[in-house]
């Protein structure tokens, strides 16, 4: 169950004192990160968290000053959370939010408490227990911070893969296991540009809809590995969550890989029907909606209303459609090529 | 007590939003997570409704037959046994309502949000990791 309370004025103080603090620490790594529009400096305690969640971003392309800054640190042993209120003993989602702030203790989800500061731009994720950090959440790191940061701006993070051909991109959204991990990846190996398999940042404004990387990463299945051996390069770990092997990807060191948004011409709802061949077919906006919208609610919860009214403008300013890959995935690439034409 | 297609309502709060997609009206409500699809005169019918007229305001507008005002009127109270719709203290308004052909009014309601509220996060969810669900035949071992 999620506790969701707006305002909190105790705990929005506490919070701005806590990132203010926290600012002023050492810290032993930072890099400078591009994350759709935001360039973000995220700055690491100790080298362990570093080398947990650093590979996941891709590198800033530009030198300019970062718009953002994130630090990265781990409670020491028995450390109670930061923030009035909120105990690590407490198993439930805790969020306080309100304009300026954002505060959520994960819970039982993850040993993460996030904290974001939008007037001074500097966000907090206090890990309590870095060992016990899932793989699954090193390749999509800090993500409803990210959301949050993304809350004053027409930018929304989704659940959903992407891949683009001269910077017109398609995104591919619908339910876990209907093959949008092997679309995408399969399009890498093709000479499509990946933007991302699992979360991507869309741009929601209606005369200039748009989709940009939000993490570096993708995750294989030990079936999957033998299709993409191009990808053995930017393999970097085994991972064993729910003892299932996963190959996980840094595709941070892949250039081509690398660049600013592309305009997003089409939304598919992948979603297996039987198909023999690649099919397209009229889905309503409305299912779409309320399948993203469940994903954004639950992963990044707060601002439910502002991002529901951002997915919306998303939904009206692409076509949308539902889309059956078929068997062969050399034959629903080539469909979609032949769809963007 | 008012006959119910005579009341005036409101959109029930703001957790009550709407979206007009053109060809379908999608309804929200933000506090339970349920999302509705609008279909027939449906959408007509809530946007005569959230803009301050009766239903009976409707029905005279689109000329429904008896069939089709009863068939309006259950529509609109199943909009507010689902929480969408409160009574609202403003008088209708006079001026003329909008609306197509009548068609029968209908909802869909997709329960996507309930789904993923219930995922136990530690025993449920995909090795894709929280908030995904574990498919069917799918173990975490």
């Amino acid at each position: 169950m999620i506790e969701a309370k707006r305002g909190g004025a105790i705990v929005e103080a506490a919070a701005s004192d806590f990132v203010r603090a926290t600012a002023t620490r050492p810290f032993a790594a930072s890099r400078i990160v591009e994350v759709g529009p935001l360039t973000i400096a995220i700055h690491f305690a100790d080298r362990d968290l570093e080398a947990l969640f650093a590979d996941a971003f891709y590198p800033a392309r530009a030198a300019s000053g970062a718009s953002w800054s994130l630090f990265v640190l781990a409670a020491a042993e028995g450390e109670p959370l930061p923030l009035p209120g909120f105990s690590q003993d407490e198993p439930d989602m805790r969020l306080v939010e309100s304009a300026e702030r954002y505060c959520l203790w994960m819970g039982r989800h993850s040993p993460s408490l996030y904290v974001v500061d939008r007037p001074s731009r500097r966000a907090v994720c206090w890990v309590t227990e870095k060992s016990a950090v899932k793989a699954w959440e090193r390749s999509r790191p800090f993500l409803p911070a990210l959301q949050a940061m993304f809350d004053d701006s027409p930018w929304l993070a989704v659940h959903a893969a992407a891949l683009a051909l001269a910077d017109r991109a398609i995104l591919f959204a619908g339910p876990g296991g209907a093959g949008k991990t092997t679309l995408s990846l399969a399009g890498l190996s093709a000479g499509w540009r990946f933007i991302g398999d699992d979360y991507v940042l869309v741009d929601t404004r209606e005369d200039a809809p748009a989709v940009a990387p939000l993490f570096a990463t993708a995750r294989l299945r030990d079936d999957m590995v033998a299709r993409f051996p191009n990808l053995a390069r930017a393999r970097t770990a085994i991972s064993h969550d729910f003892d299932e092997r996963r190959h996980e990807l840094s595709l941070r060191g892949i250039p081509e890989l690398r660049g600013g948004a592309a305009r997003l011409e089409r939304l598919l709802f992948v979603e297996r029907s039987g198909h023999l061949a690649p099919d397209f077919a009229p889905i309503r906006r409305s299912k779409v909606l309320a399948a993203m919208a469940a994903n954004i609610f639950i992963a990044t919860p707060g601002a439910r209303e502002p991002r529901l009214r951002k997915l919306s403008r998303l939904l009206t300013a692409a076509p949308v459609a539902r889309f059956d890959p078929g068997p062969r995935i050399e034959d629903a690439l080539a469909a979609l090529m032949a769809d963007l034409r | 007590m008012s006959d119910p297609i005579d009341l005036v309502f409101s959109a029930s709060g703001p957790e009550v939003i709407f979206e007009n997609f053109g060809d379908e009206m999608v309804v929200a409500n933000l506090a339970s997570g349920f999302f509705y699809s609008l279909d027939g005169s449906g959408a007509d019918i809530w946007n005569a409704l959230v803009a301050g007229h009766t239903g009976r305001q409707f029905i005279a507008a689109s000329r429904a037959d008896a069939e089709g005002a009863a068939e309006i009127a259950r529509f609109i109270a199943e909009l507010r046994s689902e929480g969408l719709l409160a009574e609202a203290a403003h008088p209708a308004k006079p001026d003329p309502v909008s609306v197509a052909a009548f068609a029968r009014p209908s909802m869909q309601k997709f329960d996507d949000l309930q789904g993923l509220l219930l995922v136990d996060p530690i025993h449920e969810a995909s090795p894709a990791g929280w908030p995904f669900v574990q498919a069917p035949g799918e173990s975490h071992g």
